[in-house]
Parts: C-alpha cells; sequence; structure tokens
C-alpha cells in the first residue's frame, strides 16, 4: 500500500469517527447520519481507486466497479443502521465498526492498483478471515505480449490469517494471459 | 434446560444452585409456606407481602378455584402469537421469536412454562407479575438477550420511575431494576400513588368465596368420612365405659373386616330397666336451607368473573336446560373483553413499546378460534365488494381502493408506494410509519434497483470531492 493511500486511509478514519461520534453525542439524527456516512464511503472508495490506478479518470469498467463495491457498503450501511435506530442507547463499539468501513477502502485501492485484471479477490475486500485488516497486496509482473501478467499474493509484514496463507501459497503466482485468468 | 448465558446477566443468577446437589426441592424451605393446614386462615389486611402469601396459597385449598386458575393459565398459554416486521427483517422476526420461545422460568425454559408462573403470579398475587428483560449489558439501550420470571414475592415496588423495582435475590442482596431492566404487572392496580401500582388480583377479589367453598367441601368431606365431630350427643341410661366398650368393640371389628369409613350403625345391647334418653347438640352444621349445588354455583359464577373466563370453562353448561350452545359463544365473546384479557392487552402493548425493536410488532394470534376467523374473513369480503362498487362507479380509483384497504388491514402496507394515511388508524397492535426511516427499510444488503441507483449516485456526486482529496494525497 503506498504512502499517499495510507494518507487517504487516515482522512478517511478521521472523518468516519467525527460523524459517528456526532451520532453518539445526539448531534445527529440516524437517517442524517447514514446519508452522511454513505457520502463519506462513496467518495473515499473513489479516491482509493484512483489513488491505487494512480490517478487519471475511471473508465466504465472501473466505475462499475466501484459502484458495485459502494453498492455492498450501503447495504451494509443500512443493517448497521437499523441496528443503531433499535438500540440508540448502545453505544459501545460503534467506534470500532466505523473503522472497519474506512478501512474497507483498501479494496477499492487494490482495484485500481491491479488495473482491474480478473483477479478473484483483493486485501481487505472481507473475503479473507482477517477482514478489513488485511495486510496483504498483489505483485503485478507484466509480461511480454497482450495480457500477460502473473500476480502474486504478498503476505503483509505483521501476523497473518490462514486465508491469506492459503492464498500466498496458491497464488504465486496466479496467470493471466491473454487477459484471463489460466 | 435455563441458558446459562443469560442466567449469568440476569438478576436471578444467585437464585440458581451451584451444583446439583444443593438448593434442591424439599432441602430448605426460604419462607414459611401458608400451604399447611385444612382451615383458612383469616386474610391479612390488604396489602402486605403476607396478604400475597395466604393469596397464592388459595390453589391449594379449594379444588375448583385451583381447577379454574389452571384453565385459565393453559387457556391463555395455548394461544398463538406472531411476530411481525414491517420492513420484512427475517432477523428482527427470528431474534423476537427466539426472545418468548426461550424465556425463563427458574429451571424451566420456555413459552409455556414462562406464562405458566407468570400468570400465576398475576392472577394469585395482589403485588402483581414481573419479569427481567434481560441485556447483553446494563446500558439502557443494550440488546436485550433473554425475558426471566421474578418471583413477585421477591419484588418490591418503588415511588422511583427510573428504578421501579427492587429485586432481592437469594441471598438477600438486592438489586436495583432500572426501568429498561423489568416489567410490571398488576391486576387492578390501585389508583393512590402511594402504593405504586400494587393491584387486587383475582385471588383477592374472590377470597371469601374460595373460603368458604373450600369450608363446604371440607364440611362435606368430613361428614363423608366420618372424621370430625359434628354434634354432640347427651345420653341418660347408659355408663360412659358402656358406651365406650360398645364402640370400641364394633370399631375393632370392622377395621379386622376391613372397614375404614363407612363403618355402619352400631348394634349393642344393654341390661337396664331404665329407659334411654338423649339430647343433640349441634356443634357444626350447614346453615338451614342450604343448597350445596347453588353455593357452588354461586362460587363458580364469582371464580370465573373473578379471573376473566367464560363461566362454562370451569363448570360445563350441560344439563342446565338452557341452550348451551349458543350461550357458550355469547359467553366466551362476552369474556373476551374482561380479566385476562387486560392482561394480554397490557402484555401487547408492553412488548411493542419497550422490548421490540421500532419496526418489529408482537401480536396474539387465536389460529384455532375458525369461527373469529370466518367472521373476519366475511368483514373483509364485504369492505372488499364495497371497494369494488366504489372502482366501478368511478366514486375512488384503483390507487384509492388500495389504500382503503391498507388503512383496514385488508391489504400489507408493501401494496402501496407511499401511505397517503399514514396516521389515519392506528390499531394497539401496530407501529407509526414514522419510526421506521424509509430508507432504512431495506436491512440486507441485496442488489435492489433501488440501491444500484443509489451508488451509482453517491459516486457520480462525490467524484469531483474524491479528485480534491486524491490531488491532495498525491501531493500534486
Amino acid at each position: 500500500m503506498s504512502a499517499a493511500m495510507r494518507r487517504l486511509l487516515a482522512r478517511c478514519l478521521l472523518e468516519v469517527r467525527k460523524l459517528t461520534a456526532a451520532l453518539d453525542d445526539g448531534g445527529m439524527a440516524v437517517d442524517a447520519w447514514r446519508d452522511a456516512f454513505a457520502g463519506v464511503l462513496a467518495r473515499y472508495h473513489t479516491a482509493a481507486q484512483l489513488v491505487g490506478q494512480g490517478g487519471g479518470a475511471l473508465d466504465a469498467r472501473a466505475k462499475a466497479a466501484l459502484t458495485r463495491a459502494v453498492q455492498a457498503q450501503l447495504g451494509f450501511l443500512d443493517r448497521w443502521a437499523l441496528e443503531i435506530q433499535d438500540n440508540a442507547a448502545y453505544t459501545l463499539g460503534r467506534q470500532a465498526r466505523a473503522a472497519l468501513y474506512a478501512q474497507g477502502i483498501g479494496a477499492s485501492y487494490w482495484r485500481g492498483a491491479t488495473r482491474m485484471l480478473p483477479l478473484p479477490a483483493m486485501p481487505r475486500d472481507g473475503t479473507s478471515q482477517c477482514l478489513g485488516n488485511c495486510g496483504c497486496g498483489w505483485e503485478i509482473t507484466e509480461l511480454e505480449g497482450d495480457g500477460n501478467y502473473d500476480c502474486t499474493w504478498v503476505l503483509g509484514k505483521s501476523e497473518n490469517c490462514q486465508t491469506c496463507a492459503q492464498r500466498a501459497a496458491d497464488w504465486a503466482p496466479l496467470q493471466i494471459r491473454e487477459g484471463r485468468l489460466v | 434446560m435455563s441458558d446459562p448465558d443469560v442466567i449469568r446477566r440476569s438478576v436471578t443468577r444467585q437464585d440458581y444452585a451451584a451444583d446439583p446437589y444443593s438448593g434442591s426441592v424439599g432441602m430448605y424451605f426460604v419462607y414459611p409456606t401458608p400451604y399447611s393446614g385444612p382451615t383458612y386462615a383469616p386474610l391479612p389486611a390488604w396489602w402486605s407481602t403476607q396478604r400475597d402469601f395466604v393469596l397464592r396459597g388459595t390453589v391449594h385449598r379449594e379444588s375448583m378455584w385451583a381447577a379454574a386458575i389452571a384453565k385459565a393459565i393453559t387457556k391463555t398459554a395455548s394461544l398463538g402469537w406472531v411476530i411481525n416486521d414491517t420492513a420484512d427483517s427475517q432477523l428482527r422476526t427470528t431474534r423476537g421469536q427466539q426472545l418468548y420461545l426461550t424465556a425463563l422460568a427458574g429451571m424451566q425454559r420456555g413459552w409455556v412454562p414462562f406464562l405458566n408462573v407468570h400468570l400465576r403470579d398475576y392472577l394469585l398475587t395482589d403485588n402483581g407479575a414481573f419479569v427481567e428483560v434481560v441485556r447483553a449489558s446494563a446500558a439502557s439501550g443494550s440488546r436485550i438477550i433473554g425475558l426471566a420470571h421474578l418471583d413477585s414475592a421477591r419484588c418490591t415496588r418503588t415511588a422511583d420511575p427510573d428504578v421501579p423495582v427492587l429485586y432481592r435475590d437469594r441471598l438477600g442482596k438486592i438489586h436495583e431494576m432500572r426501568w429498561w431492566q423489568v416489567l410490571s404487572f398488576s391486576d387492578m392496580p390501585d389508583p393512590s400513588e402511594t402504593w405504586n401500582g400494587v393491584g387486587l388480583c383475582a385471588a383477592s377479589r374472590a377470597f371469601l368465596t374460595i373460603a368458604k367453598l373450600a369450608a363446604i367441601e371440607q364440611y362435606l368431606y368430613e361428614k363423608s368420612s366420618g372424621d370430625g365431630a359434628t354434634e354432640l350427643t347427651l345420653l341418660r341410661g347408659v355408663s360412659e365405659n358402656q358406651l365406650i366398650s360398645a364402640v370400641t368393640t364394633a370399631d375393632a371389628e370392622q377395621k379386622r373386616k376391613g372397614a375404614v369409613y363407612y363403618k355402619g350403625k352400631i348394634l349393642t345391647a344393654f341390661l337396664s330397666d331404665q329407659e334411654l334418653q338423649e339430647i343433640t347438640i349441634p356443634l357444626k352444621s350447614t346453615p338451614d336451607g342450604f343448597d350445596a349445588k347453588q353455593e357452588r354455583d354461586n362460587a363458580y359464577m364469582i371464580y370465573a368473573n373473578a379471573i376473566g373466563i367464560p363461566v362454562q370453562d370451569i363448570q360445563p353448561l350441560s344439563g342446565q336446560g338452557l341452550g348451551t350452545g349458543t350461550q357458550t359463544l355469547i359467553l366466551a365473546e362476552e369474556a373476551e373483553a374482561q380479566g385476562l384479557a387486560a392482561w394480554r392487552q397490557q402484555w401487547l402493548h408492553v412488548q411493542n413499546e419497550v422490548v421490540l425493536p421500532a419496526s418489529t410488532t408482537f401480536s396474539w394470534a387465536d389460529k384455532n378460534d375458525t369461527r373469529d376467523q370466518k367472521a373476519k374473513a366475511e368483514v373483509a369480503k364485504l369492505r372488499a365488494d364495497t371497494r369494488a362498487s366504489q372502482i366501478m362507479s368511478g366514486e375512488i380509483t384503483v390507487e384509492q381502493a388500495q389504500q382503503l384497504g391498507v388503512d383496514a388491514g385488508d391489504l400489507p402496507r408493501e401494496f402501496i408506494a407511499q401511505d397517503e394515511t399514514p396516521g389515519g388508524s392506528l390499531g394497539d397492535e401496530e407501529k407509526p410509519l414514522t419510526e421506521i426511516p424509509v430508507a432504512l427499510a431495506a436491512p440486507t444488503p441485496t442488489t435492489t434497483k433501488a440501491t444500484t441507483s443509489e451508488a451509482a449516485a453517491l459516486v457520480d456526486r462525490e467524484l469531483a470531492r474524491a479528485l480534491d482529496l486524491v490531488a491532495s494525497v498525491l501531493g500534486r
């Protein structure tokens, strides 16, 4: 994960914490908080994908993937908002849960960084046991020819979950030839 | 079996033994039992915990009263109920169902055992019935993980709305029950504020009748079984020794033959020239003109009224020369709005206001009453026919008819895009629409058209700000 992405992630964490604190303090109604939180998620997922691809604009495929990612997050957010509404006075753990949403922008970053290659999973996309805390990454080696890549799942520096350890063993490398996973 | 997780977080946790060899039934009694002795002690004045001890003991004194209480409880326990969620959340309806199906009643767990002990407290104590709302933590909004019955004798009502009940556990420790931790019920609560909601339960209302009927049955039992003195007879012309000898000899002879209760007449010959004289003084007897059947019928009527059940639940109407079929229906309909019906309403309201989430409702459903279902279906058909006529005549549109159908409960709310008359009618089993934000109606991350379009719109809307962020973090 690049330094720019780490800066983006820090800002995102700050924003979601501020929003959630406003909810806890009673300064914000649940539905208003939900809308504001949804806006932050859309903004940072978009930014993360752009940072991942090194700037520029989003093409149609990238935008469609981004929309699907945001849509999934909104689904989770709606469920959380309902739980908050049901237990308005129970504020324990909200900040930690908000931080998980922020960590989730890492998946959009890697989607951008891997240039929309047809990879089976992205770090922090919630498909591993470590969920949004995943510290792993993809190492992409472009080969000769059109659409030929060797993609290696690189484990994070700290402890790793069983899913990631298995991925590092299986996807070392994962081969993409002529744009297709082989 | 009881749920250890719920018990661990319940104020009743000290009421359970740490091992299977201590605290078993018969090894100790926590408080003096009012269940012994053949006759009634006078009922202590209203209100004291001693009064509730005596009232609780009434089911051990009079068999028909016990049967009536059992019938009322089992009838209520067998009623069906439904958990609905206006946002169609399967998670919340499942959680709601589990909450009631796993309710704690001491060492038993489940809706029926819970209701058995809960309603006994409601019907047999003036203090009423108490339910602990067991939560994951002590915070007011904390997730509810279970319901637990609290022994009424250990609950003290307070005047503090924040801590309405003090619960004393088996070790004598007092637990302050906050308003979100306890539900309290009482029958006919006293209106004076100093009594904090103590009521006048069914046993209290019927106590004199219970005592009277118990005495009558006891008298008849003793008269039939030959136990107890009912009269004193003074005899002249026979000595005491002769009399005792005659009775003892006859008694021994009858016992030898195996007769225990019905020993018949004793015939004894005396050698005497004195005329025998007898004076009888009754010690206890029924009043002049006493009619046991009439007394029982009156008592059953009073029992039924006190509990709030149809009288034929206690005593079948057959053989009384009445149109029993019709009368049963009428009496059953009348009983729907009395006694335990009030408890049912209070239970329903409390569950919907305090226990269940905003979009989830508890409602009673007497699925076994096909007569009721048929009547409802007929009325619904009448309404549907009326709406059809109104559409045909051009009086209303199809959309307006759908709105009317939703308002009347004939159609689900989901059938209309927007409820134009949300405040039009709101039953006691419904919750206002405003409690459920429309934006939160879909709880699961489904790929509906609405969320896809919302996500796409959000990405478009936030793109410019995202580009600013990118420029900022990339240092451009």
